[in-house]
């Protein structure tokens, strides 16, 4: 069966394999950027992009050193390097849903911030190098930094472009169905990876950041559109693992186990806490959060991508390249990956945020809205548990709309009294958030 | 129930010395003149509630605010800090003037709400945040409240 699926990759050819790969990894970007939480992010935008930019450049050297000190050329271990330097925070998260572990908000969103802006910079980087791999010789220190330079100009201009001409768009344009926003949607998403591509920008950059600049703003229809996206990531993900796992060769894997255990260990236990320091060092992060960051900067599907696209690139060594990188990360996964949850209780990085409500309250609508629905959790410390709904001073436009209690939801009648516990959902114009959030504190993330 | 009744003169501060969110609330606790003990504990109380999400509410106004068995009936209290404090504040602008709103657990009358909800709706009248640093004693800020018919 393994035979006849690999002829039939075979048979696809180098062209469609990487086709489908792009799409896939542009799908998954642009779920991402819709879903950064970029007013949350703001506060952890620098030290995440420190980490994002100068820690894969610092990730990269470092692993190319090592894998140059086992016997590899450089040419060959600055690719190396460059792919395996982006984190995946998804991986994290995944692994703390499951165990019912929150972690604290510096903590979570710089590593999710870094990751959503990393991959963008380890494509950029895994271009150039593998231009130099097949041409060695022909690019330097200079030539690199310049050609990574033009590759992020002219990406992010791409993206911020069709970001905000999208949102423009999705302002001025009423189309007649709810489906055909999601065709919208993901026309944006192939235009910002495929014009700026052609032009010898980062397609990848400037797909994550037009998403990051749509899902900050007002999107018609936008719950529906976002787990249409999701759903899509989703697909894009197992499409890629079913194609990656017919690209490895099990066989292949004994060769590749020493070296690949030395660097998958040195990625681990030295690159990737060393840069995680010196990359936070100037903002004065907790040694425990360091500590953390550094321990878990794990590395997920994107390096194997980027290791595929060196193989279709058919450079010498390449499918070294891939086995190396697919060993580095599945060691990568299981040591620092099966350890997440005793890191974080054991640093005490466990988050005492509040529980997320059983049921969630949301208005769909095909038109941008002017009023909005936030939720807030009655914590003890709000001084609000007894008081009826009709005490509250909302103001003249506001009002509760719901109240979620456990696994019971209780209509806001004005003698419906609050517990704490309670998850409220408040109805009102954007000006009077913040007289509301002065009764209920923050509101809850969506 | 008028605002005004609530207040007294020596309960107002306009020159505000603190240079930390911790100083100003500490400062605008020492306005309702409690013990060192009720004091300390009204400061924790009031950090706890800053800790859900400042009181802070923008055009440089902030209410802090919470329940606590250190008085016995509804006390505020308005400090101003001319050259404003960084409050965490929902804007992220520096914060110039703060109302402060204690209630005991239990009120007969069931005041402290109404009571925000009244400070709140003053400071969102228009000309209010240029009114309050133009104010040069406590008997004028009374007159504006006056004024306001709050």
């Amino acid at each position: 069966m393994a035979n006849f699926f690999q002829q039939v990759v075979a048979g696809l050819g180098s062209g469609a394999i990487y086709a489908s790969l792009a799409l896939a990894l542009v799908l998954i970007l642009f779920d991402a950027g819709l879903n950064t939480p970029i007013q949350s992010l703001r506060k952890y935008i620098v030290p995440a992009s420190v980490l994002a930019t100068l820690g894969v450049v610092g990730t990269a050297l470092l692993v190319a050193s090592a894998a140059h000190a086992v016997g590899f050329p450089w040419t060959f271990a600055l690719v190396l390097g460059a792919v395996v330097s982006p984190t995946d925070a998804a991986a994290v998260f995944a692994v703390l849903r499951n165990s019912g572990i929150h972690l604290k908000r510096r903590v979570g969103l710089t590593l999710e911030a870094e990751s959503g802006l990393n991959d963008p910079m380890a494509v950029i980087l895994t271009t150039v190098l593998t231009t130099n791999l097949l041409m060695p010789g022909t690019m330097n220190g200079w030539t690199v930094s310049a050609e990574v330079v033009v590759h992020i100009a002219v990406g992010a201009a791409f993206g911020a472009g069709i970001g905000f001409g999208g949102l423009w768009i999705l302002k001025k344009v009423r189309l007649a169905a709810g489906g055909l926003y999601v065709a919208l949607m993901i026309s944006f998403a192939l235009l910002s990876f495929g014009a700026p591509t052609v032009l010898g920008g980062s397609g990848f950059l400037s797909v994550y950041l037009s998403a990051v600049i749509l899902g900050d703003g007002e999107l018609p229809y936008r719950t529906g559109l976002l787990r249409v996206h999701d759903a899509l990531a989703w697909l894009a993900q197992i499409a890629m693992f079913l194609l990656l796992g017919l690209l490895v060769s099990p066989s292949r894997m004994l060769d590749v186990a020493l070296p690949g255990l030395i660097l998958a260990i040195f990625v681990t236990f030295i690159a990737r806490p060393l840069i995680a320091a010196l990359s936070l060092f100037p903002f004065r992060y907790p040694a425990k959060d360091v500590a953390y960051i550094g321990w878990v900067g794990l590395r997920g599907a994107v390096p194997i991508v980027l290791a595929t696209f060196v193989i279709l690139s058919r450079a010498s060594g390449s499918e070294k390249i891939f086995d190396l990188v697919f060993f580095i990360v599945v060691v990568n996964a299981l040591v620092p990956g099966m350890t997440v949850r005793w890191v974080t209780r054991k640093l005490g990085l466990e988050s005492d945020d509040p529980p997320m409500p059983r049921a969630v309250l949301e208005i769909e609508s095909l038109q941008p809205l002017g009023e909005t629905l936030t939720s807030f959790y009655i914590d003890e410390d709000l001084d609000l548990a007894g008081v009826s709904i009709e005490e509250i001073p909302f103001p003249e436009s506001a009002g509760a709309t719901l109240i979620v209690r456990g696994n019971n939801l209780i209509p806001p009648k004005p003698s419906a009294t609050l517990a704490v516990g309670d998850h409220l959902y408040v109805f009102s114009k954007p000006e009077d958030l913040p007289f509301i959030q002065l009764m209920f504190g923050r509101p809850e993330e969506k | 129930m008028e605002l005004r009744d609530f207040f007294s003169e020596d309960a107002i501060e306009l020159e505000l010395k603190g240079t930390s969110k911790d100083d100003v609330l500490k400062e605008l606790i020492a306005l309702l003149k409690l013990d060192e003990k009720s004091e300390g504990m009204l400061f924790k109380m009031l950090k706890r509630r800053e800790n859900l999400g400042s009181t802070g509410i923008g055009r440089g106004i902030a209410i802090p605010h919470c329940r606590s068995l250190v008085v016995s009936k509804l006390r505020v209290a308005f400090g101003r800090k001319r050259e404003g404090l960084d409050f965490k504040a929902i804007d992220d602008k520096p914060v110039n003037f703060f109302f402060l709103i204690v209630a005991p657990p239990l009120e007969v009358s069931n005041q402290y709400l109404p009571v925000l909800g009244k400070i709140a709706q003053f400071s969102k009248e228009a000309d209010v945040p240029e009114r309050l640093l133009a104010i040069g004693s406590p008997a004028e800020f009374m007159a504006l409240l006056e004024e306001k018919h709050v």
